[in-house]
């Protein structure tokens, strides 16, 4: 019984509201209680649940699975990987740090140790011999794990977000390299358009591909959506503006009418169709080619994406591994991390990604898997320029929710479609006062 | 075993006044029941209620803030656009799903071959797991490989592709299309149900005083089913308003907003951003207001 | 004789054409499910192929879902959880009806009330809290998490159908058994109950397809593979990273559609009937 009360005022916080459950709890379900207890006790040895994304390549996820095997098989320890696609991940996680009850690893979307921090286990001492051991973290592992003064969690790896194009059509119009500047994009692009060559960035409910291509391009026309403090709410600003203006011209000069329509998947698939010259997209398609259409692959390649008056800029996502203070074993858990991110493990893991996935220690970008390839070498140097929504503030909670409300990408869909500018951003401002003001 | 003791009781003139075999019976029989409701969706639901009073965001204490959730939201933009997107949604889908529900009844109501294979065939959008179906819907919409579009374009009904999920006004289409779709089988069926219980006799009354189709149908067989039709009805305006999975999995919300409706905004505000104190006040918004018309039906229901 | 024409022309056009445009848009979807994971990747994402039809039938897709999923532990969970959950519901909602459709008691309005009231509770937004209980339970990733929540949904509903369909049933031959000495417990079972198995396994039915339907609770609950259900094991296991695989994706969904579709043309008789007798009278 004292346990279960514990429990209760751990999970649910308020004093107030933990009494009330406690006596509705007792009241109805002793009985079942105690057949829950029965169950529990069957739990022996220590063994750790990560929980994780299905990621693009099942061939990644399998690695992990013998990898778990193998640690089980050196170290005694049971570890099990559960797979679980992108967008139910974050419902998963509510409901175990809700319930204390769930994984006991798992993993975070960029901005996820920020929003989780109270329920996560401090990670330093993994994060530190980590560091000290593979050239020390990037500063966009840091950036996404470090709250406040600890590391809540380890950072896992970094998908690349470069834009990918068909080199042949761009050579069609004349270009040998990839336009450098957002204006020559334009000039490209509707040059490729007039040859039935549209390019395509979603602005549609594509949480990933939507926001990774609006934000850099807002960054690098110098808008921002808060001030530095991650308080002050700054859309609307003659910089923000110009990013809108040139967003409406590249969908009117150059682009596919489809982008209202894509999720995550649509362009990866209307590129390997051969319906789009330019997208963004993690090296996914690339990968996806080698099996489906070789020799699409050779005529794809990867750029950064382009300058802007204030900047190159990118946005992709990163992901971490956290511990939950719930979980029983949390010193397995570490060393756990501690163990699939040493090289011989990681190196693996990334290698079959081929540029899908990058490491967030210094140590990996001389990883054997960017000589493999010269295509790679872009996508290798892509976390360079990569921030995270909220730039220049941190991570937060109120920068996750814009995002999550596609407050920018809405911002640039309703200029393609027509509205103007001053209007559009007004919108934007108005949402994201709303947004910020709850912090 | 409460039968037993029920009867113990009952041996008792003391017992026997205060509490009556009956009832106790009745008592024995419910508990099951309610002791399930009671832990598994009564106390739930009050956590919840409470969690929409507070500030809570996920895994951490928050404070008792009475209603200011509810009174913030209605100044939030967003929502609103979420209360107008649900109306829109719930009311069309409902109509549709209505009207055709009873033209589809009074079609399969007729004598005709194979006519278990055919209400068979037809019950099957409703009793396949939606979350497999929506995706089947997904594809079939998909900006470039639409099949949809592709037998429209076939038949020369469009001249260009219809943006389906990528427009703001075409995505609403595509959900109620997905909708009405998925609960067109009930509602047939259903009215279907009360149309066979329409006894025979008051058609051919009709059919002597000289009465014509339409008018048996406005005078006879409409009022009859009113009972029916305002339970179906009910119900597919409560789910609806409820609805998550469909546009959750079509459109996410999107684009600009143009299909937010009340439990994907949930999500989004309570899951993803963790906000819980807000989300849940958003899924109770309507709560209040359901309750009153839930009574009021049942109360008409009684009295027919 | 132009009167037997008139009939069949108005047959085609009052029958059969309208229902046959029915029939098109409740299975059309049905069919491109079908199709879709007959095709091989390359004509499935090839833009100038015919998309109505199959040029290379293929059962790849099948294969890979069969030798690297747990489909079939998927589509066994799927079953042990709808027949048990419709089992459990079926039982308490006969007990419950019962006692709402006969019996007399303070407070029997206000149950059947609640149970009416319990169809407004949303579940997108109940199961943060009911995680809790399951966790308390000891029930969190089991596949019984799913077995004592299900009832929740179910039980209102059995309960509700069943009151109309045991009101329907003449009280005069209950009455005759008890005064027999038959106890109420006993007409309710050798009277009653035989007269209502239309309502029961219309009941169980729609219990069984609701249960085999859930989507939410599965979802939060259950984490490992080998224990979830068809409904959620489809999405979160075949929607990968940021793609589709949409011939394994239609695979799969036809795999969980077909058990359902079999136990109504099975059952559809009892359905239809079940339906008219019991539900919607009120």
């Amino acid at each position: 019984m004292r346990k279960m009360k514990q429990g209760l005022v751990h999970s649910r916080g308020d004093g107030r509201i933990s009494r009330r459950a406690f006596i509705g709890v007792t009241a109805g379900a002793t009985a079942a209680l105690s057949f829950g207890t029965f169950i529990r006790s069957g739990l022996g040895a220590a063994k750790v649940n990560v929980l994780t994304w299905s990621n693009t390549l099942r061939a990644m996820d399998d690695v992990l699975r013998e990898q778990a095997k193998q640690y089980t098989k050196e170290k005694g320890v049971e570890v099990s990987f559960e797979f679980i696609n992108q967008t139910d991940l974050p419902a998963k996680t509510a409901a175990a740090v809700e319930s204390g009850a769930g994984p006991d690893i798992i993993t975070l979307w960029s901005d996820g140790p920020h929003l989780h921090a109270k329920a996560l286990v401090d990670v330093d001492d993994v994060t530190a011999s980590l560091g000290k051991e593979l050239k020390g973290w990037t500063n966009i592992g840091k950036d996404i794990a470090i709250v406040g003064k600890n590391w809540k969690a380890v950072p896992w790896g970094i998908i690349p977000i470069a834009l990918t194009y068909r080199e042949d059509w761009l050579k069609e119009v004349g270009y040998s390299t990839f336009p450098d500047t957002w204006d020559e994009l334009l000039a490209a692009s509707k040059k490729l358009k007039d040859k039935g060559h549209p390019v395509g960035f979603s602005l549609g409910r594509a949480i990933g591909d939507g926001n990774q291509f609006h934000y850099p391009l807002l960054w690098a026309f110098g808008g921002a959506e808060a001030k530095k403090d991650g308080k002050t709410v700054a859309i609307n600003s003659p910089e923000t503006a110009k990013a809108v203006d040139y967003r409406r011209k590249l969908y009117q000069a150059g682009e596919t009418e489809d982008v209202f329509a894509w999720d995550d998947a649509a362009n990866n698939r209307a590129f390997l169709a051969g319906a789009v010259s330019v997208t963004v997209n993690a090296a996914s398609i690339y990968w996806a080619a080698k099996k489906d259409a070789p020799p699409l692959r050779e005529v794809t390649n990867h750029s950064f994406f382009p300058k802007g008056p204030a900047g190159r800029f990118g946005y992709s996502t990163a992901i971490s591994l956290g511990i939950f203070k719930f979980s029983k074993a949390q010193k397995e858990a570490k060393a756990f991390i501690k163990w699939l991110l040493e090289p011989k493990q990681y190196s693996a893991w990334m290698g079959i990604g081929e540029g899908m996935m990058a490491g967030l220690l210094n140590y990996y970008e001389d990883d054997p898997v960017w000589k493999k390839d010269p295509k790679l070498e872009v996508i290798r140097q892509i976390p360079k320029y990569v921030r995270m929504p909220g730039y220049p503030a941190p991570p937060s909670r109120p920068a996750a929710e814009a995002m999550i409300k596609f407050v920018i990408v809405n911002m640039f869909a309703r200029a393609a479609k027509g509205m103007a500018t001053a209007e559009t951003i007004k919108i934007a401002e108005q949402e994201l006062k709303e947004v910020y003001g709850k912090a | 075993m409460s039968i037993a003791r029920a009867e113990r009781l009952a041996a008792r003139p003391w017992a026997a006044r205060l509490v009556k075999p009956e009832a106790l019976t009745g008592y024995g029989l419910i508990s099951p029941a309610v002791f399930l409701m009671l832990v598994l969706l009564a106390y739930p639901f009050v956590l919840a209620v409470s969690i929409s009073l507070t500030d809570r965001v996920l895994g951490e204490p928050g404070k008792f803030v009475w209603l200011e959730n509810f009174l913030k939201l209605l100044q939030d933009s967003l929502f609103r656009q979420t209360v107008w997107n649900s109306f829109v949604y719930t009311i069309s889908t409902v109509f549709l799903k209505l009207v055709l529900g009873i033209i589809l009844a009074l079609l399969l109501n007729q004598e005709m071959p194979y006519r278990n294979l055919v209400r068979g065939a037809l019950l099957l959008p409703w009793i396949v797991p939606t979350s497999l179906s929506v995706l089947t819907w997904l594809w079939m919409f998909d900006s470039l490989f639409s099949v949809v579009n592709y037998i429209l374009l076939g038949l020369g009904l469009i001249s260009k592709k219809i943006p389906w999920l990528g427009d703001p006004f075409w995505a609403m289409v595509s959900v109620i299309i997905v909708n009405t779709w998925r609960g067109l089988p009930f509602f047939a069926v259903s009215i279907l149900a009360g149309l066979m219980t329409i006894p025979r006799e008051l058609y051919e009354a009709a059919e002597t005083d000289g009465a014509r189709a339409p008018r048996q149908f406005w005078h006879i067989t409409l009022p009859l089913l009113q009972p029916v039709i305002a339970v179906v009805v009910l119900f597919s305006t409560i789910w609806t308003f409820a609805d998550f999975q469909i546009v959750y999995i079509l459109t996410h919300g999107g684009p600009i907003n143009a299909t937010q409706i009340f439990a994907t905004m949930a999500y989004d505000v309570a899951l993803v951003a963790g906000r819980i104190g807000e989300g849940s006040a958003i899924s109770l918004f309507l709560f209040p207001a359901l309750l009153v018309v839930i009574i009021l039906l049942l109360r008409y229901l009684r009295r027919e | 004789m132009s009167r037997k024409r008139f009939r069949i022309v108005r047959r085609i056009f009052g029958l059969y054409l309208p229902l046959a445009a029915f029939l098109f848009f409740a299975l059309f979807p049905f069919y491109w499910m079908l199709i879709s994971s007959f095709k091989g990747n390359p004509e499935l994402y090839n833009l100038q192929a015919n998309r109505l039809w199959i040029t290379h039938p293929t059962l790849e897709q099948f294969q890979e879902l069969f030798a690297k999923t747990a489909v079939l532990q998927w589509l066994w969970n799927s079953f042990f959880v709808s027949f048990l959950t419709s089992m459990i519901s079926m039982t308490f909602g006969i007990m419950a009806g019962y006692a709402l459709a006969r019996l007399r008691f303070p407070g029997a309005q206000v149950f059947g009330l609640a149970t009416f009231v319990t169809y407004l509770v949303p579940t997108t937004l109940i199961f943060i809290p009911l995680a809790s209980v399951v966790q308390y339970l000891g029930l969190s990733n089991t596949i019984w998490s799913l077995v004592v929540t299900y009832p929740t949904f179910l039980i209102p509903f059995c309960t509700w159908m069943l009151i109309a369909y045991f009101k329907s049933i003449p009280r005069d031959m209950e009455e005759c058994a008890m005064i027999d000495g038959c106890s109420r417990i006993g007409s309710m079972v050798r009277i009653v109950l035989p007269m209502a198995i239309p309502g029961i396994i219309f009941s169980a039915m729609f219990s069984f397809t609701l249960s085999w339907n859930e989507f939410v609770y599965a979802l939060t609950f259950i984490s490992s593979t080998t224990h979830k259900t068809m409904s959620v094991a489809v999405p979160t296991e075949l929607i990968r990273g940021d793609a589709y695989f949409w011939g394994e994706l239609m695979a799969a969904s036809l795999i969980g559609s077909v058990p359902v579709a079999l136990l109504y043309s099975f059952f559809m008789d009892y359905f239809v009937s079940g339906l008219t007798a019991g539900a919607l009278k009120g």
